[in-house]
């Protein structure tokens, strides 16, 4: 599938088939993908557990579910847990950051840019990433920044894999209960992955605020004007799409109602 | 015995019908819906505008909070209530009372529906 297309078909999937099992060699490509993301001082912020609903007691997939993650829970047959790993910037200032002195090396960090090992080691060890592990809140919204980079990346190469997926809230007793993760690593979020039950444009897509209400040019309040042409070629391109609600999508949930026996 | 006669008019059931006629238009099967909520509103012993406002309470700004423990109280209630009535009719009761909750603010759902082989 091409890029933009990955991008205009992802939707946040609450219908699986839960009978039908995701190939292992999918859900090793959403890990793959995850881990070649974008990641500050090149360090493994994000680590994922891959668990099985059939392989899981029922009672503590059960206990995973919070007012918002109910439904989908019970029908997707995995679900990637991602965490962000708050000991990976504590490992690098431990060890004199070997990952960063590895991109220098691999020319990603150049002397054309003033990068050396003794640079790494005599300013950024000490004067960048040391300070930062001194506040803790300021510790958590970085590793959770660069972890959800990777998060993103497993997202959309879920909707490559021909996929449903959709990022939840997974309640964290009971997803320490089950995978006994360590301390230092903060649950984010579970990545539901499997075949929908719905179809896959989840009824259109999702409504966004107009384009220049976020972005801008040179300064705030200069509004990054939205070219229709642009638009148009997107379109074209399938990353703009649909928008929901497509005619059918009420008698479609209707019917998924029906079938899984849910209310209405 | 509480009929459908009996809740009908109540604030919560009100709230319910307006919210579920907006979103999925009037219901059909309104009346079965009543008996429904009626009857697990006589098996618990309290009507529903008193079941809605033991999950929510007022906090300051006007707004409204779940109690957490209350939601999953009824929620526990309404599988027993399925329970007792058992199989596919027992699922369409309990839906019609999770129903009522759900458009009343109270979010839940159900366990899927498993036909074993």
């Amino acid at each position: 599938m091409e890029f933009k297309e990955v991008v205009g078909r992802r939707r946040s999937i609450r219908f699986y088939q839960p009978w039908r099992p995701v190939e292992r060699e999918k859900i090793q490509t959403i890990l793959e993908a995850a881990r070649l993301a974008s990641r500050a001082i090149n360090a493994d912020f994000a680590k994922a557990i891959v668990l099985y609903r059939d392989q899981v007691p029922a009672e503590d997939w059960d206990a995973m579910k919070t007012p918002t993650t109910t439904v989908q829970l019970d029908t997707a047959p995995v679900c990637i847990l991602w965490f962000g790993d708050l000991g990976a910037p504590v490992r690098q200032v431990e060890r004199r950051a070997p990952t960063l002195k590895e991109l220098v090396d691999v020319g990603a960090l150049p002397p054309t840019h003033g990068w050396s090992h003794a640079y790494v080691d005599n300013v950024i060890v000490p004067q960048v990433l040391s300070p930062m592990l001194q506040n803790q809140a300021g510790l958590v919204a970085f590793v959770w920044a660069e972890a959800s980079l990777a998060i993103c990346q497993a997202v959309l190469a879920a909707v490559d894999e021909g996929l449903g997926t959709q990022l939840t809230a997974i309640n964290a007793q009971a997803a320490r209960k089950i995978t006994q993760h360590p301390d230092q690593w903060l649950l984010m979020w579970g990545q539901l992955v499997g075949y929908p039950a719905e179809s896959w444009d989840g009824g259109g897509q999702r409504p966004r605020e107009p384009f220049e209400e976020d972005f801008f040019e040179m300064r705030y309040g200069n509004p990054f004007r939205r070219d229709p042409q642009v638009v148009e070629r997107l379109k074209q391109a399938k990353m703009i799409q649909e928008p929901a609600p497509l005619p059918w999508r009420n008698d479609e949930i209707r019917y998924l109602a029906q079938m899984f026996g849910l209310p209405l | 015995m509480v009929s459908a006669d009996d809740i009908a008019q109540q604030q919560a059931v009100q709230t319910w019908y307006n919210y579920y006629s907006q979103h999925w238009g009037p219901p059909k099967d309104w009346q079965f819906k009543l008996q429904a909520l009626a009857r697990f509103c006589q098996w618990v012993g309290k009507g529903p505008d008193e079941l809605v406002a033991d999950c929510l309470r007022e906090v300051e700004g006007g707004f409204k909070r779940i109690r957490a423990k209350r939601r999953r109280f009824y929620m526990a209630k309404i599988k027993e209530f399925e329970e007792g009535i058992g199989g596919l009719q027992g699922r369409q009761w309990g839906n019609a009372v999770r129903s009522f909750f759900i458009h009343n603010g109270v979010a839940m759902s159900a366990d899927i529906l498993r036909q074993g082989p």
